[in-house]
């Protein structure tokens, strides 16, 4: 098995793990634009 | 007195017990954290696979050199759990003491970015361990004897 392949891998995975969170995170954000509660306000 | 032949041995032992190590520790942190368990039994979970792949990692070389499997077990039991026990402590301190990296979820960057700073910081706790060992003849000396003549001894 080869270690440097594993390490690699590894690396690879916790950068893509941090990509598709950092991603949710900036998806969320723009939630609070959409938000239509000040229209109902009278 | 610096051998620089030790130090690349020592940095190579301790990449290698790291890989094992972070293996079980990802999959640990990943699967108590799915699952929404508490910090303790999350540790538990990541440090147990943590020694299991960190030993796993070892051993399968030892038996694909036709090492048996007690003989090559009892040489990485002794080379590897100084190694694995350092960075498991280190690495899940780290982990446990920076705020929101085990409490949000997979979905939060923090996670992520904490778990590169432990595995970096485990790393470089671990390697004058290695260092240490390596100078002793002790630690990855005792696996390094099983290789000899093997083809795939750059992996270390």
């Amino acid at each position: 098995m080869e270690t440097k392949i594993l390490f690699a891998g590894l690396v690879g995975f916790l950068l893509g793990g941090l990509t598709v969170s950092v991603a949710a995170e900036l998806d969320d954000e723009p939630a609070p634009a959409h938000d239509t509660s000040a229209h109902a306000r009278p | 007195m610096t051998d620089p032949n030790l130090n690349a041995l020592a940095a190579s032992a301790t990449l290698h017990c790291l890989t094992g190590c972070a293996l079980g520790e990802v999959i640990g942190l990943l699967v108590g954290t799915a699952l929404g368990l508490g910090n303790v039994p999350t540790i538990i979970l990541a440090v147990g696979l943590a020694f299991l792949f960190g030993y796993a990692l070892s051993t399968l070389p030892l038996l694909r050199n036709g090492i048996a499997f007690r003989a090559a077990l009892g040489v990485v039991l002794a080379a590897d759990t100084l190694s694995i026990a350092v960075m498991e402590v280190v690495d899940n301190a780290v982990m446990a003491g920076i705020p929101g990296a085990m409490d949000e979820g997979l979905v939060n960057p923090v996670f992520w970015i904490a778990m590169m700073i432990a595995l970096t910081a485990a790393f470089v706790a671990a390697y004058p361990v290695n260092r240490f060992l390596l100078a002793r003849g002790k630690g990855h000396a005792l696996t390094h004897q099983f290789h000899e003549g093997h083809s795939e001894h750059a992996h270390h």
